[in-house]
């Protein structure tokens, strides 16, 4: 960072910012390495490979923030920003002695770095995913695979002389497999991402990804329509976390709460969930694509308990929400990129494991819904109304999986979906995603045991009654 | 006015003299101002401003590309070689291809009223905003209104001649407002946007916001069914954006359109017709030339129900043997360009939405979907959460929310009856009120 402005400069900045009277002035400067590489039906389309920076300027005065960008960096030009940024503010100058004692350094836990491994060897990889997939079934017309490394060195300075300095990297690998037949077309999506670097590329983890790709869009093309209506859910854990994020996590995250958009305002020490729910959000898990060391607003990274044996037991915080509502930080301020100003994120949320045996849940069911991998999903926080799209699922009837359907989404209500949690399995799966908040997106994971779920909306493409052979 | 030809010149030189066949400099330079007021106050202001350069390439049929977020000659010097060395690693694509020097309509996308009028105006409207926001039926908090501004410039130059520049603006007002009925609570946006400050609606606004947030308080479930489904515009405009992809060339040559093997067929019903259009005075999609530089036009994608045409860059027209529609989008100087639509849009239809309301005799109108972004666009099939307004026996009766819709987009389009006359921007892309029939409901 040293590259772009020394200490002393960022304390006058600082100073600039804050003489007409802001409580908190906070530089952010981020410096991105950023390789992504794109392929489509087996050739690379898309290769970018570049640098981009840029700085943040956030101060704030009780309730009011005001927010700078700019990826011009020159000191005087910064200078000026300082000033046109503080005359939101008006008050009086406050004396500030910035020394940053104790500068916190953080470099990343990836073994393999990134811009140590030749572009060639990366396009192998994306290759080797894409043959993989095509080799799996001869039904796999096409694929795209997109990888991706981003190198994220930030410096975080702030008014209270904290300084941290702090590089994280991520990779991520993601393939679409698109299945044909005479009369349909089918896709599967895989992906694999962490906090990590090439090592995250292990030995057949590329071929493996395109294989299972591969086999979901070939398995969806035997898949029958799925019948609509209210129905018991089996979640299995290998399904991810979607549901954990919308239907509880977004809900939990304190600027929501703060602003009254959440359907768990003022129910902390309630019960809010079934006695077998416990909800954490933890960032500290190592090498989880929702990881990190220090949260966008240098807050040391914290494991965080939500919900505990049913009861509400926190919410996630930034800055400056605790700061309006006389909290403290749980390290979960989070933003895109040095143009944005931090909002409470999840980091890698988790439902913790329960007693119940994954087979035995799966038996319980009479007629249902058995979800073995999620989509995407989506949250109206007020009313936690949620909805998340079933990737892959099959039918339980009479205790049994019966056959595979297609073109499912689950709707239900956050708060009511977690009382109406029946079994919690002993088992605990992940997935990765890119959570989209307030315009920005930011990299996540989620996890969960096997579930099952009372009397969730199935929307399904063919009319209720499912009573049909079983094959 | 900034003039980057001496620069763009060198660059192309330097490409072309390291074997490049083609070279191109998109430079682009942005900056915006957003203001947010709550409780008369402003609490929140943001300002932003970047610059940034992409380099592309074309070297032995292969592209590469390249950018820097400066323009000192250092960092524009590092962009053009790891261009030059990316074109090694692309794979060989015969139909790349950049356009010739053309001429463009100047098109009326800059206000000046908007950089000029001080800040307390803006700051004035965003207050009115909040106001009249505050008297509309159940409203019980504005959680925020706000205004907001953005200001553009882009400059493009290839070695075949295109040297051409544009300004633009745009500004916003917003709100969101909490509503409270018998204990129960909802939220609901709204905005008014346009590339004129003076036509900026602050009542507009408040109104679209309120309506969002009320409209929708006492919502029960209602039991599955396959009915009629009425879209407004908004929803409306939302469904067919799903569809975009699709239409684009690049798509088709890929198999990866659903409507691949439709031209000239019948895939919508006759009073439908699906516009891109770029050349529009006043539309936030509006650009006199697209991110390689061929000239703005308009592109009737789908005429009175039939598959017209399909969406070009000059890439995937020169494959396709055709010619581009202008439809090259950049994101960012950060990626090169792709395929994009511009001013998107459902060209009006005859029919009134009362009209096509009281003609309804058991649907659902749908205001808001939950999980648009979880729709597979590759084959079609979508389940979305859904709530709105019953419609029995041609009038509104209860609520609804908590319900799915689910099928394929294909059938929505194919299943369309009614299109209203009240044609209403988005963003860039903007509908009528729809009418659809048969769509599966669940409760």
């Amino acid at each position: 960072m040293d590259n772009f402005l020394d200490n002393r400069q960022i304390a006058e900045i600082l100073k600039e910012a804050q003489k007409t009277g802001a409580d908190f002035a906070e530089i952010f400067i981020e410096d991105k390495h950023t390789c992504s590489i794109n392929s489509d039906g087996g050739k690379i389309e898309r290769l970018n490979d570049g640098e981009s920076y840029g700085l943040g300027l956030r101060l704030i005065s009780g309730e009011k923030v005001a927010y700078a960008s700019t990826n011009d960096l020159n000191y005087e030009n910064l200078l000026k920003i300082a000033q046109k940024t503080a005359q939101a503010i008006r008050g009086d100058a406050k004396e500030i002695d910035l020394s940053f004692e104790k500068p916190l350094v953080q470099k990343s836990a990836a073994q393999i770095r990134p811009e140590k491994i030749d572009l060639d060897e990366k396009i192998a990889q994306v290759k080797l995913c894409d043959q993989a997939a095509l080799a799996e079934d001869e039904h796999i017309k096409r694929t795209m695979v997109s990888y991706s490394d981003v190198n994220q060195h930030v410096l975080i300075a702030n008014t209270n002389g904290l300084w941290v300095d702090d590089e994280r990297i991520r990779t991520r690998i993601a393939i679409n497999a698109i299945a044909q037949d005479e009369s349909q077309m089918q896709t599967g999506f895989e992906s694999l991402g962490g906090s990590a670097g090439f090592e995250l590329l292990t030995a057949d983890a590329a071929q493996i990804l395109g294989q299972k790709a591969a086999k979901r869009a070939v398995d969806l093309l035997s898949a029958r329509p799925c019948p609509g209506g209210k129905m018991p859910v089996v979640l299995s854990s290998q399904a991810g976390g979607t549901m954990v994020h919308e239907a509880c996590g977004h809900g939990l995250e304190g600027d929501l709460v703060e602003k009254s958009m959440s359907a768990y305002k003022n129910r902390l020490g309630e019960k809010v969930a079934a006695e077998c729910i416990s909800v954490v959000d933890d960032p500290t898990l190592e090498g989880k694509y929702g990881s990190y060391a220090y949260d966008d607003e240098g807050a040391r990274a914290q494991s965080n308990v939500l919900i505990k044996d049913g009861v509400l037991e926190n919410y996630m915080y930034d800055y400056h929400t605790a700061q309006k509502v006389g909290a403290v930080s749980t390290a979960n301020g989070r933003r895109e990129s040095y143009r944005k100003k931090p909002v409470t994120r999840m980091s890698n949320t988790l439902i913790l494991p329960g007693k119940d045996d994954p087979e035995k849940i799966i038996a319980s069911v009479q007629k249902g819904l058995l979800v073995t991998k999620m989509g995407g999903g989506q949250v109206n926080t007020l009313s936690g109304d949620y909805v998340f799209d079933v990737a892959e699922g099959y039918m339980i009837i009479d205790g049994e999986i019966a056959y595979q359907v297609k073109g499912a989404t689950l709707a239900g209500n956050g708060p009511k979906s977690l009382q109406d949690v029946e079994m919690v399995g002993n088992d605990l799966g992940f997935a990765i995603g890119t959570c989209g908040k307030s315009g920005q997106s930011a990299p996540v994971a989620d996890a969960q045991p096997t579930l099952k779920i009372n009397n969730l909306v199935v929307g399904g493409t063919v009319s209720g009654d499912f009573e049909i052979e079983r094959r | 006015m900034a003039d980057f030809t001496k620069l763009a010149e060198e660059i192309i030189f330097k490409a072309k003299k390291n074997g490049a066949g083609d070279a191109e400099i998109y430079i682009s330079r942005s900056s915006s101002m957003d203001i947010k007021i709550k409780n008369s106050e402003v609490s929140e202001t943001n300002l932003a401003e970047s610059l940034g350069v992409g380099i592309r390439l074309i070297k032995n049929k292969r592209q590469g590309y390249a950018y820097a977020c400066d323009l000192s000659p250092k960092n524009v010097e590092k962009a053009l070689n790891i261009a030059l060395r990316n074109t090694n690693f692309s794979d060989e694509d015969p139909y790349l291809k950049l356009p010739a020097k053309q001429n463009y309509q100047k098109l009326d996308l800059f206000d000046e009223a908007i950089d000029t009028a001080p800040l307390e105006e803006k700051i004035a409207l965003a207050k009115e905003v909040e106001e009249l926001s505050q008297d509309m039926p159940y409203i019980q908090k504005v959680e925020h209104a706000g205004f907001q501004e953005s200001f553009g410039e882009v400059w493009l130059y290839n070695s075949k001649g295109v040297n051409a520049h544009e300004k633009y603006s745009y500004c916003a007002l917003y709100a969101t407002l909490l509503s409270e009925k018998n204990g129960e609570q909802d939220s609901g946006s709204g905005f008014s946007q346009d590339l004129k400050l003076a036509n900026l609606s602050p009542l507009a606004c408040a109104e679209m916001s309120a309506k969002r947030a009320g409209r929708l308080l006492g919502a029960k479930s209602m039991a599955s069914a396959k009915c009629a489904v009425v879209f407004e515009p908004y929803i409306a405009a939302q469904f067919i954006s799903l569809l975009a992809g699709s239409f684009s060339g690049e798509n088709v040559l890929k198999g990866k359109s659903m409507y691949a093997k439709d031209l000239k067929s019948q895939i919508a019903p006759e009073n439908f017709s699906l516009i891109d259009d770029s050349s529009l005075n006043g539309q936030l999609g509006s650009a006199s030339f697209d991110g390689e530089g061929t000239a703005a036009q308009r592109t009737a994608i789908i005429q009175q129900g039939v598959l017209n045409s399909f969406l070009y860059d000059c890439k995937a027209a020169a494959q396709a043997s055709t010619v581009s529609t202008a439809n090259s989008g950049r994101g960012s100087y950060k990626s090169a360009p792709s395929i994009a639509t511009t001013n998107y849009y459902v060209e009006n239809g005859s029919t009134a939405p009362e009209e096509i309301i009281a003609q309804t005799s058991y649907g659902l109108y749908v205001t808001n979907i939950l999980g648009a972004h979880t729709a597979n666009t590759l084959t079609g099939d979508f389940s979305f959460g859904a709530s709105g307004i019953l419609i029995e026996k041609g009038k509104f009766t209860v609520p609804i929310r908590g319900v799915t819709i689910a099928g394929n987009l294909k059938d929505i389009l194919a299943n369309i009856d009614f299109v209203g006359n009240d044609l209403t921007f988005f963003g860039a892309e903007g509908s009528p009120t729809l009418r659809v029939q048969n769509v599966q409901i669940s409760g």
